[in-house]
């Protein structure tokens, strides 16, 4: 016994005598690999303190203004945003869109829900059946083409609403419905009726005579859904009216149908959403609204 | 002694068993990140050093084949100034556009101009869903860098560029400028070849490419591009024109002649422009006939005269309360016939822009620039016409009419020339 436990001891020996230490595999503390002269070791400019100010500290979201080629589909030929437009453009989105529903349930609920990332571009992403203004990916990314067609001298508040305003709600409302769905029951009020990619071929008057409030809401249940939200709180309770009007039976149209009430399809959708945005997230949508439409009407005292 | 000897063994079975697991050669001084960031450091060291900036030849189009232009960029810590003697419609030659870029490690040492800048993003923003613009790149793999030279390949089109430092002094402005100018003045639709003496074979230009096409035996043609950048006595072909072992790679212009001379040494070779068969014969006074947005027939007449020879010509229409339309007509070399695109024509009393739109009489219209009518040249016993049809289907679709719109707060008419054929009359 003790020849073997000499025997194991002279095999362990060396062991003991050798040592695995390689200096090289060290970590060199005091040499970092981070900030050497790449971005994110530039000065910040007056946008990049804005929104550090304004989108981080105070709603957590980061805001990529510069176009980051891995947050876009290669498939699209995209370009940057141009500075002075970008931060015209998030200024005017803290105002109208976050600070809006800020007023109506509370800054804290807008920080749960607001998507953390904002990418803006500064061209549309072309597709076959039209132009997109808005993407929104499982609630945690929004991105909004278009950027570089605002014009600073003349704010259009027309232009802002179709291209911008509208296209940040529609996109917030699917962030909302992708975190809980809505009543699937919509859905199938105009189930034959929606056709998909080729939405764009509808007009304006037709979409309404069919019950539906914008051609792109013919697409799908989801887009249609998203559009009743955002052309809801976009535009004035006459505007929105006069949407209903035309969507009433009109035997003169070129899109009449016997026995198709589109304004009756539109009220009838327009209950599941105002009943999904009240008991879902506590959003009276007519509250909504009013502060919204006084919010585009004070844009002009950002830059004033 | 043996029992020593049967220990020292297994000593040294164990010695051997202990292999250099650990302990590898470095092939590189610094690890990758630290060479990364060298590189990056590196870089900007050298793009912000060019005292004068850098000038830029910028290939553009399918695998760079529509030709180069001068960009000068000059950068800061964060900004870059650019110009270019590119010129179009948001664009001067010779305007100065400052943006922001950034040196980055991606897929390798990356050079991009991440936000926007009218110089180089002209080259890639697309005009709709089936036109890609002109393939621009604005985000460049650094290849080899020094004082002297950066080469780039950029990053989605794959084409290689290369930057060199502008020549302390240079006037930006004025020498984008003489470039611009070069490119307008010898923007002739076609030049014929000629090599010690001989005619080889007529070249077409378009955009700063001259294109060589060969109808091949299976009735397929075949299409070359020779690509150019401008220069301030003419031409510098990005690779040289070769026939029968002659290469001519620089050429100068003469505005008077219209012809390129080869200045490379040694070599007799000309690039001659001809005036394309057809283009003369549709100069003229034509009579209008159309149907305006009522459906009621009218006629009126055009004075159609040559724009920029060989390429287009212009036309003034004049309306009945006094104002009048400024219009631009392509020639088609391939149905030797006017093209009428949608283009701006004019404004209101009060400075709203007027454009021609291709529409109905139903007043359904498009208002892109990506649609316009083609011609169509018929010759009988009454003489020379052109009908105008609109394209891309549209006239089959009941859209052939021009519609002249403004927009003031929705779209209002001004004219409209429904079913328009132009009679010759001279």
């Amino acid at each position: 016994m003790k020849k073997y436990g000499f025997m194991i001891g002279m095999f362990l020996l060396p062991f003991a005598l050798v040592s695995c230490s390689n200096e090289d595999n060290e970590v060199d503390t005091s040499h970092s690999i981070f900030g050497n002269g790449d971005a994110d070791s530039e000065e910040p400019n007056e946008f990049d303190r804005w929104l550090t100010e304004n989108y981080i500290y105070t709603y957590n979201i980061q805001v990529k203004y510069r176009l980051d080629d891995n947050e876009t589909d290669v498939k699209y030929d995209l370009v940057p945003a141009d500075y002075n437009k970008a931060f015209t453009l998030a200024r005017i989105v803290k105002f109208v869109w976050m600070e809006a529903y800020d007023e109506v349930w509370g800054i804290q609920t807008t920080r749960t829900y607001v998507p953390k990332l904002i990418q803006m571009i500064g061209n549309v992403a072309y597709t076959e059946s039209g132009m997109i203004l808005g993407q929104a990916e499982q609630g945690m990314k929004v991105t909004l083409f278009k950027v570089n067609d605002l014009e600073l001298d003349a704010l259009d508040m027309d232009e802002l609403n179709e291209y911008y305003f509208k296209t940040m709600h529609h996109e917030f409302t699917h962030i909302l419905n992708q975190r809980k769905p809505y009543d699937t029951s919509y859905d199938r009020i105009t189930e034959a009726g929606y056709v998909g990619s080729d939405w764009y071929q509808q007009r304006d008057a037709q979409a309404l005579q069919k019950g539906f409030i914008t051609p792109y809401a013919m697409d799908r249940g989801t887009e249609d859904f998203a559009e009743m939200v955002s052309v809801f709180v976009t535009n004035s309770a006459e505007t929105w009216e006069g949407f209903l009007e035309a969507a009433e039976p009109n035997p003169n149209s070129a899109y009449y149908e016997e026995g198709v009430d589109g304004r009756a399809i539109l009220e009838q959708k327009f209950d599941i959403v105002y009943k999904y945005m009240n008991d879902s997230w506590g959003i009276d949508l007519y509250e909504l609204r009013d502060v919204v439409q006084r919010r585009q009407g004070e844009i002009d005292m950002l830059f004033n | 002694m043996k029992k020593f000897v049967l220990y020292g063994l297994w000593v040294g079975i164990a010695c051997v068993m202990q292999s250099c697991l650990f302990s590898e050669d470095d092939l590189f001084d610094m690890s990758s990140a630290e060479r990364e960031n060298a590189s990056i450091v590196e870089a900007k060291e050298l793009l912000k050093g060019a005292a004068n900036g850098w000038k830029m030849e910028y290939h553009y189009g399918p695998d760079g084949n529509w030709g180069v232009s001068t960009i000068f960029a000059q950068f800061k810590d964060t900004e870059v100034l650019m110009a270019s003697d590119f010129t179009s419609d948001s664009y001067t030659a010779g305007e100065v556009a400052t943006s922001l870029y950034k040196v980055q490690a991606y897929q390798g040492t990356e050079l991009s101009f991440d936000s926007y800048n009218q110089v180089i993003h002209l080259f890639c923003e697309p005009n709709s869903e089936s036109d890609p613009g002109l393939y621009g790149d604005y985000e460049f793999v650094i290849r080899t860098m020094s004082a002297e030279r950066i080469e780039l390949t950029g990053k989605k089109h794959g084409v290689q560029m290369v930057m060199t430092p502008i020549t302390e002094g240079m006037s930006w402005g004025a020498h984008l400028q003489l470039l611009n100018n070069m490119d307008n003045d010898t923007d002739f639709a076609s030049f014929k070849v000629i090599v010690n003496g001989s005619e080889r074979q007529e070249l077409d230009r378009e955009y700063r490419t001259m294109v060589a096409s060969k109808e091949l035996e299976n009735g397929d043609t075949e299409v070359t591009y020779h690509p150019f950048i401008c220069t301030q006595d003419g031409i510098r072909f990005v690779e040289s024109l070769e026939y029968d072992n002659v290469q001519a790679q620089n050429f100068k212009w003469d505005d008077e002649t219209h012809i390129f001379s080869c200045t490379d040494e040694g070599v007799d070779a000309q690039l001659t422009y001809t005036l394309p068969e057809g283009y003369a014969e549709l100069v003229g006074t034509y009579q209008l006939a159309a149907a305006d947005f009522y459906g009621r027939p009218f006629t009126t007449y055009l004075m159609i005269n040559p724009l920029k020879e060989s390429r287009s010509y212009s036309a003034t229409y004049y309306l009945g309360n006094g104002g009048a339309f400024s219009l631009t007509f392509n020639f088609n070399r391939n149905t030797k016939s006017l093209d009428f695109p949608a283009q701006a024509v004019g404004s209101t009393s009060s400075g709203i822009p007027i454009y021609m739109y291709v529409g109905s009489a139903a007043g359904n219209f498009y208002p892109y620039m990506d649609y316009g009518f083609y011609g169509t040249t018929v010759e009988d016993e009454n003489g020379l016409h052109i009908v105008l049809r609109a394209g891309s289907g549209l006239a089959e679709a009941g859209m052939n009419a021009c519609l002249f719109l403004y927009n003031s707060g929705g779209w209002y008419l001004a004219d409209c020339w429904s079913d328009p054929v132009l009679h010759k009359l001279d």
